[in-house]
This record gives C-alpha cells, structure tokens and sequence, in this order.
C-alpha cells in the first residue's frame, strides 16, 4: 500500500471542479484508492462521497492506495492534487 | 392584465403564448421488475453520459475549460457507484427506474443540502440535475419541452440542454423567474439573442400560465399577462419599428465607420467581462476599447494568480483576433471594494486610494498582472491602458513595471508581444492639461468622459442634490478632449473616447471633427452609431460652437 497526505490549498476547498479532476485521474488506475478527512473516509473514485466529505481549505487529507499499479497511480494522484488543490 | 419587474438577459420584444417549462416529477410507478428496470437505467445513464461528453466539447469550445469542467463533474456523478448503489437499493421495491433515479439523486441532493456551507448547498441541484437528465433519457423525448407554435417559454429556471435542444425560430421569448443574469444558460440566451428576463419578481410559475398571452419587453424588463387589446395593438407597433431598426442596421453590419464626407473613425466595444466578447463581435465592434479587468479581481476571493488572468486576458484576445483589444489595469477604489484588499474606508474615495495609487503602494499586484498581460499578448492583438494617471512619474513606474514583466517571462522562456501597446486614461483634469508631455511618453491616449467630467466640474456624479447642476456639455470638458485630442496628434499618436459621452448625439459631430479615432460604447450601440456617423457631414461643424 502507498500513502500520502496533503494539506489542501485551494481557497475553496475540495469543490466540485478538482474533486472531479481528481476523482477522473483516480479511476484511471485499477487500485483501490481512499480518500480520509475529520476520521471519514471516502472512495476517492467516487465523487459524490469525495465532495460530501466536504474538505476545507488548510485541512489535511489522507489518500491510501492499494493494489497492483499503485506506485503510479499514487504518484499521478498526489501530482493531481499539487496542481488542482 | 397583470404585470410583474425584472432583469434583463437580453433586450427585444415579444408577443405570444406563454408555455411553461417545469422540472421533471416523477410519480411512483411499478417498474418490470428490478433487473429489467436497472438494465434500462444502465443504458439511460451511457445516453447521459454521451450527452455530456457532447456539452463539455461544445462548452469547451463556447466558454474555455473552466465552464466546462463542470460537465466532467456532472459525469462522474452520473457514473458514480453511491449513485449506482442507491438506485438499485430503489429499485429493490419494484419501482420504476425513472422514479428510483429520482429518489436517489434526491438521497444525494440531501447529503448536500444539509451542510453548512453555502458552495456545498449548491451542489444538490447538480446532483438533481443529474439525476434528471438519465430521467429524461428513460422516458425519451416525451418529458421535454416541445413548442408546436412559436411561443414564450416561462420557468423557474431552464437546464442549459434543454435550450440547446430547442429550435430557435419557436422561441419568441424566455422568463427565467428565478435565474440569474449570469447563468450558464442566461449566457447562451444572449448568444441566440433571444429577448429574455430573469429574477421577475413576485411571479409563480405554474402550470395554469399554458398558454396565456403575454408581452415581454425586455427593455423595460417587464412582464405583462393578459394585457388589454390596446396594449397589444401598441406593443406591436413597437415591436415592429424595433425589428425594422434592427434590420435597417443590418446593412451596416461589415462596413467601415465613415461619416458622409468620408472622415473615418472606428467604433470600439465597453466591455466588463470576457463572454461579453461574443456580444462585441455579434454587433460588428472594430475593436474592444475598454475591457474591465477588475471583475476578475471581483469573482475572486483571493488576489487572482498570473495563470488564471492570462487565461481570461487569452480568451479575450485570441476571440477578438486581429482586431484590437484594450484591457484596462487594476481600476479599484474604495467605492468599488473587494475584501481582500483590505482598504480602509475614506471620506472621499473619488479622490483616494485607487487604481494607479493602489498599484504604486503593492507593485506586485500590478506586475502580476502586467505579466499576465504579456502573455496574452502574444495571442493576438493587445494594448493595455492605465487609468486616473496624473503625472510623468506614474508612467515612469508603468514602464518600469513593464520591463520586469517582460524581464520575468524572458527569464522563463514565454513569448509575449514585446511592443505590446501601452496607453493611458486622461481622466483627470491634470492628465489633460500635461497631454503634450504625457504623449511622447505613452502608446495612446483614452479619454474617460465621465471621471473627466466630475474631476473638471467638481462635481460628484452620483449626488442626487447635484445631478442638475452636471453638465456634460460644459465647455470645460470639451475644451480638454480638444487639447488632448491635438497633442496626441502632435505626437502622432490615437486617440479614443471610452465613456458615456462617446456616443451622445450632439457631441458626435464635435468629436468627428477634432478627428478622434475611436469611440467606444456598450456592443448594442454600435451599428446605430455607425449610421449616425454616415449623415454627419464635419466640413459644416464649427469647432468654436463647442467650445469657444
């Protein structure tokens, strides 16, 4: 399993336009990929459940990925999330 | 008759039916069983996606990525497995899909609906609305509006796919009785400009409006229901001459803007911001003569980023082609405040902290913008204007500014328009008085009447008390548009008017006459303006009658 977690920047918050570039580069891979906010986690695939975690600006996420890509796929989601977030 | 105030979208008029447009509501409803009924769900939701797909490349192109990534969001909703997994928790009790659909975006819509915060909120109706749009895919396009007759359609608010969808020659009008002016689809109503109000107060759109006979005059922005027979037989004739006006202006649509003994002069566009630019082209403007930027600075809740201006500044400029496009700099007062700037309140904002002198204190957000403005440059054809300018070393600091920021992309390897045009806002009595001097320091000059006017007269424009005593005909203004119309000229530069002024009637054949080489006005007024100018005649304008 790879992990990392990101302090989000984006004045907003995770708003409905990164959360759907984030969620769509998730989905890209094949690992399970979770996203955990305030000791709520969500399947960072999907977006509904991603936006209802309602994260704000200057809060820490954590995103946990597992499965047989996941080296590649951690590294272009964090990257995802430096840029859009 | 009763008649009701609102916004306008788009200004004409219309007479006809009025056909309601309400949301979609399904019924609870037996379905075929719960594999049948999810089956057609699954394949209302590929439909929904295509649909999507198709709008995000054809926002794309209309609007730039950042309208239209909202269309990806919309997707991954529709694909969304909660989603997915409440619909078939729904269907489990035999409903149909087309209601279980609705009741779990209605489920979703709730989780959103219930947070604190007011973007989140929001966000149930993209939920709904996409839980609406596989509806309308599973009962086909019997749920949708269709118009047998042209008509006016009346709604709360209308997706913007619905209106696509439409044929444009059935639509005489729109009410959106709770849309805004700005929305997506507000946007795409002044593209097909179709006269249309929004926020009309005190209306309730209900089924029982099919087919009443309304007028809508956007001009006013008013609407009228039942109207008496003499109301018609007035607005018709109105309606009439307004459209006859409208084509007779059409034959200026392409044509140079020339008066009767061949002086020419070109007219520019005002506009605020960059979707507005579609309406500048629309109306045949030769150019935009006064772009805003401070809505970017507006929509904001923190200093926009270098990147994100440039994409606004692009838009407009790559739109706008090979026709000019002047982006005014930071205009921001203490009149017009945005929090993060955190400007102390003032007695005299009109005389205070603004614009320029903003710029002077925080240089950086200045030169971030001048460099974003560089940038744009290289993608077509970009001047830049400084306002309230009142003497030689705030042009010396503009230039020193400009320098770094091209310094700065040098340094990074982007290309911009290294002779970008810099010009200024004579605005002030004392940018007037110091044209001969300022003109062999700048690109072009551009006269704001209407901060000229009330710095000149001393005279605060907005004050009820005074407004009688607010001359725009004084001939203390007119005296120094001539004199800086002149040395610009002495120094071989243009010259422009971007305020009210540019197109008052009995100034234009003044204005023509001392040769200024642009008049810049909101889009609509452009081709009656051009007509104006081909019946003036300036070898029979005396000057000294303006101003002597």
């Amino acid at each position: 399993m790879k992990s990392f977690t990101y302090v989000i920047q984006d004045k907003e918050g995770i708003h409905a336009r990164p959360a759907g570039i984030v969620v769509a580069e998730a989905k890209k891979f094949a690992s399970q990929v979770t996203i955990e906010n305030k000791g709520k986690t969500a399947d960072l695939k999907r977006i509904i459940g991603v936006m209802a975690l309602c994260v704000k600006c200057g809060e820490e996420v954590l995103v946990k990925v597992n499965g047989d890509d996941e080296e590649a796929a951690a590294a272009a989601i964090e990257k995802v999330f430096k840029e859009n977030l | 008759m009763k008649s009701y105030k609102g916004g306008r979208v788009f200004e004409g008029y219309a007479l006809g039916k009025l056909i309601v447009y309400a949301a979609l509501k399904v019924e609870k409803e037996a379905g075929l069983g719960p594999e049948k009924e999810f089956e057609r769900f699954v394949k209302a939701r590929q439909e929904t996606v295509a649909a999507l797909d198709k709008l995000y490349m054809a926002t794309l192109a209309k609007m730039g990525e950042k309208e239209a990534q909202l269309f990806v969001t919309h997707k991954l909703m529709a694909e969304d497995l909660d989603f997915e997994d409440t619909v078939r928790m729904e269907l489990e009790n035999n409903v149909s899909a087309e209601y279980a659909v609705q009741a779990a975006g209605e489920q979703l819509a709730e989780i959103f609906a219930s947070m604190d915060d007011a973007y989140m909120k929001e966000r149930a109706n993209d939920v709904r609305e996409v839980a609406m749009r596989i509806v309308s895919f599973l009962k086909k396009a019997d749920t949708s509006l269709s118009l047998k007759e042209p008509s006016i359609i009346i709604c709360d608010d209308l997706p913007s796919s619905e209106l696509m969808k439409l044929d444009k020659n059935m639509i005489l009008g729109i009410v959106f009785a709770k849309g805004g002016s700005n929305s997506h689809v507000s946007i795409l109503t002044r593209m097909l400009e179709i006269p249309a109000l929004c926020s009309v107060e005190g209306i309730e759109v209900t089924p029982e409006l099919n087919g009443e006979f309304a007028i809508l005059d956007a001009m006013k922005s008013e609407l009228i229901i039942a109207p008496d027979g003499k109301m018609v037989t007035a607005y018709s004739k109105k309606k009439k001459e307004y459209e006859d006006n409208k084509l007779k202006l059409q034959a200026f649509k392409g044509k140079e803007t020339v008066t009767k003994d061949g002086k020419k002069t070109m007219i520019y566009s005002n506009i605020a911001s960059s979707f507005e630019v579609e309406n500048a082209l629309r109306n045949d403007s030769e150019g935009i003569g006064l772009f805003r930027s401070e809505f970017i600075y507006l929509d904001s809740s923190d200093y926009p980023s270098e990147d994100e201006q440039f994409e606004h500044y692009k838009r407009v400029v790559e739109a706008m082609g090979e026709k000019q496009t002047i982006i005014r700099t930071l205009d921001i007062g203490a009149d017009k405040k945005i929090d993060y700037f955190d400007l102390p309140d003032e007695e005299n904002p009109a005389l205070g902290f603004r614009s320029i002198r903003i710029c002077r204190e925080r240089p950086q957000i200045f030169l971030t913008q001048l460099t974003a403005l560089y940038r744009a440059s290289h993608y077509g054809n970009l001047a830049v204007m400084i306002p309230m300018i009142i003497s030689h070393s705030e042009i010396k600091f503009v230039h020193e500014m400009a320098a770094m920021a091209r310094e700065n992309l040098k340094a990074r390897g982007l290309p911009f328009n290294e002779k970008m045009k810099i010009g200024i806002m004579v605005e002030t009595p004392a940018a007037a008085i110091m044209s001969d001097v300022f003109a062999r320091e700048v690109d072009f000059f551009s006269i704001g009447t209407n901060d000229l006017s009330q710095y000149t007269l001393a005279i605060d424009r907005v004050n009820p008390n005074l407004g009688s005593s607010f001359n725009s005909h004084h001939r203390a203004i007119l005296r120094l548009i001539k004199l800086s119309t002149e040395n610009a000229h002495k120094a071989g530069i243009p010259i422009g008017i971007c305020g009210e002024l540019a197109r008052d009637e009995e100034l234009l054949p003044f204005f023509l006459k001392i040769g200024v080489d642009e008049l810049s006005v909101s889009p609509a007024y452009t081709l009656s303006l051009r007509e104006q100018i081909s019946k003036i005649d300036t070898t029979n304008v005396d000057v000294n009658k303006f101003v002597g």
